[in-house]
């Protein structure tokens, strides 16, 4: 994956965007570093490629107009500590991801346990073949699983 | 300490525009508490992504939302252009921010009649949306939908402005500004209205960057943040101010939101000055998106996020939408606690709740 | 002798025609409010329709404890009504009046649901705020004319209005809340665009919304017959000259509703007992005076 700044654009526009590479255990101390300068959480989103998470945390600068994003790189047993004792607004975020994605993400401050959009397939966003993958720290999912995924894992 | 309850608000009620629930735990008409629940109105619609080709993915994106639609159709092809590295020809450049500002216009009187419904004032409302609908009628004119449009694609436009179009936008603005000038002092100076309006949902600037607003909501506590200012598309030539607010309630946004449409009416003006007379309407773009890139657009709501990521192949491999409702939830969250039972339907209005676009 | 038969036939032609002439009432507010809006509005007769229907849904209700109160409350309005036309006790009409609010107020709590419940102490409120008027406008009457007899009017000489302006002043500002017209519409409303949905209302369907209707109407006759109690004497002239007056006064509260927000509950309070207090108040200090 390129993960360069797109400076290639002809630019006319001011701030730079940039995405930088972190390891998951780095994300809470970035994200303080990311506070202490004043920056805004502006979303987060993960994404499923080449058989691994994307996740990506972006930061804003509203007086110099940059954009910051922190990239991490997560198998699909991973956990990541969320960042929502930090950024309190990033629980949203954080649920959605673990709903549509199966992302572990633990101490979530406001956690909708899989309940945020109510969706009756366990990650939609998932192939398939990965939904159904036992992570290191199962959590209790309340959603009922469709009795379709379950009898296509038995084949 | 008094009787608590809680107040289950939405997802049916007759002020809200779109499906939200609100769970407010109430003491004597005041509230302690407010618990969001969204979901009526996922889609799933970035779940398309890898299943339809990007330059199809377009309407889909388009379709999020009604009132958003042009600034989601703009967002994602800021996207895709940014990943191929496309230049779009200038008149085009122009031609969108027309489009953009005038979907803002839309977008603005809208929420001006519904704030004016949510406090009873029936008749501003109708007022309000008797404008909206001359603006219509040009986007109608000239783009050949009222709501969604799909003149956008990869690389520029589908359709052109003439000469005769030009004019008759012009000349209808002028008209629309009189009558936005003076049904908004009704807003701004009627008293009743104050009364509802002014000191409702406070929300400091402190409060407001700790709580990650954008847009409007934001920039009527005094941030002065405004995506515009990147100089995406033309407006770099067009000399552009964010509208700001110092007071941070509902009338400070209602005031920020007002101001908007003026400064939309005069973006629009310079637009037409300094667009190149004739021009290319796109640019040719061969081959499939290989790279990611996070576009950021100013909606009428706020800072919406536009982030593509494709290997090569036709489809995405991943498309993120994340609209300005979404970050202002909390926002609302925090205007709520301690308001009034009575504040609630404004104070919802005043984020501007795009519900379809937050929940895509 | 002849008299008592006239006050009689007034009671009776109220009972009777109250329902029709306030249907067209509702009816003409409806379709002059559309047309200050640029609409055209409804049929004028469309009130009468809404009623039919109604009274031909199926009945769905949360509890039947309801139906029993809103009778009650339908009752009582009528009651009022009646008494004041047929030339009674202007003290007694209104307590009987006040009566009907707490009916609604019953009415409203019984669903259990969380809107009609808030609507219903907002309900009370209001009939607070609209109170002091009515009561001061008895002892107004009382001080002009030496009796509380609503009767009295048609042997003065010259309309009450005169002795009493400021009563009418804060008559007519207890009115609007009385009508739920905006500013004050902050309990019900007829259109179900506020936070508490439809108010007192909510919970009401089928027979008792068109319960709820019909004690309406009674309502809206006997509130602007009341102004004509100002306006009467003892010539014949003084009838044209009531109704001419109930017509403007008419027209006056549409347009106000079609110009004004609806205001919380506080500010509801504030302004109708400040103009109480300055316009009752005053009158009422200058007959003593003139005394």
């Amino acid at each position: 994956m390129p993960e360069e700044t797109n400076e290639k654009k002809a630019v006319r526009q001011t701030g730079s965007n940039t995405i930088v590479p972190v390891k998951a255990d780095e994300l809470v101390e970035k994200a303080v570093e990311m506070k202490k300068k004043g920056l805004r959480l502006s979303q987060a989103c993960c994404s499923w490629v080449n058989n691994q998470y994307e996740i990506s945390y972006s930061f804003a600068d509203d007086q110099t107009l940059d954009y910051i994003t922190l990239r991490i790189l997560a198998e699909r047993t991973a956990t990541i500590s969320s960042i929502s004792e930090i950024y309190p607004y990033a629980a949203f975020y954080e649920n959605e991801m673990e709903e549509l994605f199966g992302l572990n993400i633990r101490y979530i401050d406001l956690d909708y346990h899989n309940r945020l959009y109510r969706i009756k397939t366990k990650a939609p966003f998932l192939p398939e073949d990965q939904r159904e993958v036992a992570t290191d720290e199962t959590k209790k999912i309340s959603a009922p699983d469709a009795p379709e995924t379950q009898k296509e894992d038995a084949n | 300490m008094g009787k608590r309850s809680v107040i289950p608000f939405g997802p049916q009620h007759p002020v809200l525009p779109e499906p939200i629930h609100l769970d407010l735990v109430v003491e004597d008409e005041k509230i302690v508490e407010a618990i969001p629940n969204i979901g009526f109105i996922h889609r799933g619609l970035e779940g398309l992504a890898p299943d339809r080709d990007f330059q199809k993915y377009l309407y889909v994106v388009e379709r999020t939302c009604g009132i958003c639609s042009f600034g989601h159709g703009l967002g994602y092809v800021e996207s895709i252009e940014g990943i191929m590295n496309v230049e779009v020809p200038e008149r085009a450049r122009y031609l969108r921010v027309v489009w953009a500002e005038m979907a803002r216009m839309t977008s603005h009187l809208m929420w001006l009649g519904f704030t004016a419904d949510a406090f009873g004032f029936e008749s501003l409302f109708y007022e309000a949306w008797r404008i909206r609908e001359k603006v219509l009628d040009l986007m109608e004119m000239t783009t050949g939908g009222r709501l969604i449009y799909s003149v956008l694609k990869v690389g520029g436009v589908l359709k052109d402005i003439t000469p005769d179009m030009q004019k008759k936008i012009l000349d209808d603005l002028n008209e629309i500004e009189k009558e936005t000038r003076e049904m908004t002092k009704t807003f701004l100076d009627d008293y009743s209205v104050q009364t509802r309006l002014k000191g409702v949902g406070v929300l400091t600037k402190q409060q407001a960057h700790d709580v990650g607003a954008c847009g409007p909501m934001a920039r009527a506590s005094g941030i002065a943040c405004d995506m515009r200012m990147r100089g995406y598309e033309a407006y770099s030539d067009l000399g552009f101010e964010p509208v700001v607010a110092q007071d941070g309630d509902s009338y400070a946004r209602c005031e920020v939101r007002i101001n908007e449409i003026f400064a939309s009416i005069e973006l629009v003006r310079r637009a037409f000055e300094h667009m190149p007379k004739e021009g290319d309407l796109s640019a040719t773009v061969k081959g499939n998106p290989n790279g990611e890139y996070f576009a950021r657009i100013e909606q009428p709501r706020g800072e919406a996020i536009f982030y593509s990521e494709g290997h090569g192949k036709p489809n995405l491999d991943r498309f993120r939408l994340r609209t300005p409702t979404f970050a202002n939830l909390q926002a609302l969250c925090e205007t709520l606690k301690g308001a009034e039972y009575a504040d609630v339907p404004i104070l919802i209005l005043t984020i501007d709740p795009c519900i379809s676009c937050t929940e895509r | 002798m002849n008299h008592t038969i006239f006050y009689a036939i007034g009671a009776v032609l109220y009972i009777v025609g109250a329902p029709f002439l306030g249907c067209l009432m509702d009816g003409a507010e409806r379709k002059l409010s559309a047309r200050m809006q640029g609409r055209i509005g409804p049929p004028l007769l469309q009130p009468w329709y809404d009623f039919v229907k109604l009274l031909n849904k199926q009945v769905v209700t949360v509890d039947r404890a309801q139906f029993f109160i809103l009778t009650s409350y339908l009752v009582l309005m009528v009651m009022s009504g009646a008494m004041f036309f047929s030339g009674n006790d202007l003290l007694m009409t209104f307590f009987v009046l006040s009566t009907t609010g707490t009916f609604l107020y019953f009415a409203a709590i019984v669903p259990s649901s969380p809107y009609s419940s808030m609507a219903a102490s907002r309900e009370l409120i209001q009939e607070v705020c609209y109170e002091p008027a009515v009561l001061l406008l008895s002892v107004g009457f009382y001080l002009a004319t030496g009796t509380f007899n609503a009767r009295a009017v048609f042997s003065q000489n010259t309309s009450l209005v005169v002795f009493l302006p400021g009563f009418l002043a804060s008559y007519l500002f207890a009115m609007i809340i009385k009508l739920r017209i905006s500013p004050f519409d902050v309990s019900t409303s007829h259109h179900a665009h506020q936070e508490l949905v439809q108010g007192v209302t909510t919970e009401m369907g089928a027979r008792n919304l068109a319960l709820f209707k019909l004690a309406e109407w009674y309502e809206m006759v006997f509130l602007y017959g009341v102004v004509a109690v100002f306006i009467l004497n003892s010539s014949l002239v003084s009838v044209l000259a009531a109704i001419l007056v109930d017509l403007v006064i008419f027209f006056c509260f549409v347009l106000i509703d079609n110009t004004n927000a609806r205001v919380k509950w506080e500010n509801m309070l504030g302004l109708s007992w400040a103009v109480t207090g300055l316009c009752s108040g005053v009158n009422l200090l200058i007959l003593m005076m003139i005394r």
